[in-house]
């Protein structure tokens, strides 16, 4: 008897009246949280862990003075088992070793990353949305992340940047058409600079015809609509 | 695939590296939450258990031994989760006697959402499906959209394989013929 729920005969044969039924039960809605689910789910996870800490860790309970010393104590002994330990181990297992620390790292880069795209400080903002250029084609999260700010965020210039940087990877139809549709929504100039040289980059005839179409309807700062023809022109699309 | 395995990342979680909840949250959200949605038919409900599940992962990453595929683990919690809330709840209403209203404010949106889309019978299907006891419910959706084989199913649901696909034939019979009368009613009218 087969162990897989989709090649079930005796399932496909009740199923028979309504043949439909079992594959249909993929096209029912799907719920969707809102965008802030995630972050309340992580601080929440956080206050959690930092209750967690406190509770349990007994180093709490020691004075300032002897927190150092133990701090200082148990600094050099862990240097001491891992001198002793690599001293011993062969070289697989120091490979194996640094690449769980490499993907390690990875993966708190990209939450540290995602995190500062959400920081109070626009500059801070706009250096994680600088930062985040080099991960948007590869990481869905972070393209995520970058459209959010370059929808949502209240300063043009993080707007502008987040666009750029969703720009350099724009490798998913779905991201260009995301981009085209804010050209609608802002009338700022950097913003809509931003957006056209992305699209431009990213080279699809029908975005290109539109973004000309638009320029042509004037809906574009007029400054721009020269720049989309010129630049149209140029590169003959 | 996934370059960090889940098994991994919650071993680093068990380590104390809190962060790596995240990635698995990316990974896990959207089908917990509809899990959770498919046994308690509230959005809000379905959210707060989602992050019941991962505050439990947290206090829990330590126990886990990876006899299991983390995957069933986490579903074997979002049940947990989710039936504890759904006894509280039952116990709640016997307590005030007051009648579920949850259902119908559901049903009213869905029915808005499909009549708009012009899915009658996707339409009926929804309606079938949350027609069904929460038992029957979750074996559909889990054995339709997370699992693909019955031992896997079985260890979600806590029970063997041989009961998973019982419980999966008994559920679609009574989805079938909830669907028929529902198309039948149409029919008719």
């Amino acid at each position: 008897m087969s162990d897989s729920i989709h090649d079930d005969r005796e399932l496909r044969e009740l199923s028979s009246e309504q043949k439909d039924l079992w594959e249909a039960l993929d096209g029912l809605p799907r719920r969707e949280a809102d965008s802030g689910f995630r972050r309340r789910v992580m601080h929440a996870v956080h206050e959690a862990h930092d209750k967690q800490q406190s509770r349990w860790s007994w180093v709490n309970f020691l004075q300032p003075q002897a927190r150092t010393a133990f701090g200082m104590a148990a600094a050099c002994l862990i240097g001491l088992l891992i001198g002793r330990e690599l001293e011993g181990a062969d070289d697989k297992k120091v490979d194996d070793r640094v690449a769980e620390l490499e993907s390690r790292m990875n993966v708190m880069g990209r939450e540290l990353l995602i995190n500062r795209l959400d920081a109070a400080s626009p500059s801070d903002r706009l250096a994680a949305v600088l930062a985040a250029a080099e991960y948007a084609g590869e990481d869905s999260m972070i393209s995520e992340a970058l459209l959010t700010r370059a929808i949502n965020d209240p300063v043009s210039s993080v707007r502008a940047a987040a666009v750029t940087s969703l720009g350099q990877g724009v490798n998913q139809r779905e991201v260009a058409d995301e981009l085209l549709g804010l050209l609608q929504q802002y009338d700022s100039p950097t913003v809509q600079l931003a957006i056209i040289d992305a699209l431009l980059r990213y080279g699809d005839p029908e975005l290109v015809q539109s973004l000309k179409d638009r320029a042509r309807q004037q809906e574009l700062h007029p400054a721009l609509s020269d720049y989309v023809s010129e630049s149209t022109a140029r590169t003959s699309i | 695939m996934h370059a960090v395995s889940d098994e991994q990342l919650i071993q680093w979680v068990a380590n104390g590296d809190v962060s790596c909840l995240g990635t698995l949250f990316d990974r896990y959200q959207d089908g917990l939450l509809n899990y959770c949605w498919q046994l308690t038919h509230n959005q809000a409900v379905a959210e707060d258990l989602v992050q019941e599940v991962f505050l439990r992962l947290l206090r829990r990453a330590k126990s886990y031994r990876g006899e299991a595929s983390f995957k069933t683990w986490v579903y074997q919690i979002a049940r947990n989760v989710s039936y504890d809330h759904l006894r509280k709840q039952q116990r709640q209403q016997t307590d005030t006697n007051e009648p579920e209203i949850v259902n119908d404010a559901v049903v009213d949106e869905r029915s808005a959402e499909q009549a708009a889309a012009g899915q009658e019978s996707l339409g009926h299907l929804a309606d079938s499906l949350a027609s069904l006891t929460a038992e029957q419910r979750e074996v559909i959706w889990l054995g339709r959209c997370e699992f693909s084989d019955y031992r896997s199913l079985a260890t979600a649901l806590g029970c063997t394989a041989q009961a998973a696909r019982v419980r999966m034939h008994r559920a679609m019979k009574a989805l079938n013929e909830v669907f028929n009368q529902l198309q039948g009613a149409k029919l008719d009218v």
